[in-house]
């Protein structure tokens, strides 16, 4: 079965470590870093919820998070991205073609995952973090 | 200070490397080397640090990070103190990252690999269709990487 590709308009988040977060409160690079066996960034695809506001499908992931044990810090943050705007950014900088599909798991039904990162990786992730501007960002504990 | 006193920062008459190279070189943990960034006026980089340390303490699945690579980044740092101070960071994988962001929302990152090698991409803003702008990515040892980011260093 093939995952679902998001649509370009919609949006996802990444729920950034505190140590992804510098002292301004905006995520750094390495809140889009892969682990060296990962295949994919896991996100959260916000449309999913069927919420008109970012805000309230933020809320939705927090309860997901919640709901399946994962503790938010407080120094943690939620950064939203738009799917266009990362596959475009990523393609026209780095020439990789980012996925974003829909892996939906039992406990967490918006989860989703950016697949394509090359051995540029940090240059994958150095245009993602670029994307975040300060109105994208969210407290993990409102 | 009595008059054979050296400053901590002199040269060494043996090797004539900084004291702080040496210190850092033969640290063998994360104190000592977070100490001697602290004792050479680096104070916010090693709060930096100790919070690092203290989100592993505090969270299992924060990443720790690797002593050389942290070692590297140290070195760099001390070697480098006419840049501003940079934001500080650990990958997944427990690699020590230092970033810059410009106010055009360009970033300047770097990665201390436990090889000495380091990694490094920039872009001087946003992807933006239509928008020409710097970029610049690699893994290389340092001399050659600072070069690779110069027009971007150039502009902290």
């Amino acid at each position: 079965m093939t995952n679902q590709s998001l649509p370009n308009d919609d949006h996802i988040s990444r729920y950034c470590k505190p140590s992804a977060i510098d002292e301004s409160g905006m995520p750094m690079v390495n809140a889009f870093s892969l682990r060296q066996d990962e295949d994919h960034l896991s996100v959260n695809w916000l449309e999913y919820f069927d919420k008109t506001e970012l805000n309230a499908a933020v809320e939705r992931v927090r309860e997901v998070f919640h709901s399946k044990g994962f503790t938010l810090r407080p120094n943690g943050r939620f950064a939203v991205l738009n799917v266009g705007a990362a596959k475009t950014a990523v393609h026209e900088a780095v020439g990789c073609i980012l996925n974003i599909d829909h892996l939906p798991l039992s406990d967490d039904p918006s989860h989703a995952g950016i697949f394509g990162y090359s051995s540029e990786d940090l240059a994958v992730a150095v245009e993602l973090a670029a994307l975040v501007r300060s109105q994208d960002v969210h407290p993990a504990i409102p | 200070m009595t008059s054979e006193t050296r400053p901590i920062g002199a040269l060494t008459e043996s090797n004539l490397l900084p004291a702080w190279q040496s210190q850092i070189e033969s640290a063998s943990n994360h104190e000592e080397i977070i100490a001697v960034l602290r004792s050479f006026g680096l104070d916010e980089t090693a709060n930096r640090l100790n919070y690092l340390r203290q989100l592993v303490e505090d969270d299992p699945d924060e990443p720790s990070m690797a002593l050389e690579s942290l070692r590297a980044m140290a070195l760099f740092l001390m070697s480098e103190r006419q840049l501003a101070a940079p934001q500080i960071g650990v990958t997944p994988d427990g690699v020590a990252q230092i970033e810059w962001r410009f106010p055009t929302n360009g970033i300047l990152a770097m990665e201390f690999l436990s090889s000495g090698l380091i990694r490094f991409a920039a872009i001087s803003a946003p992807a933006q269709r239509g928008v020409e702008r710097l970029s610049v990515n690699g893994t290389l040892h340092k001399d050659a990487a600072l070069e690779a980011v110069r027009p971007f260093t150039a502009r902290l």
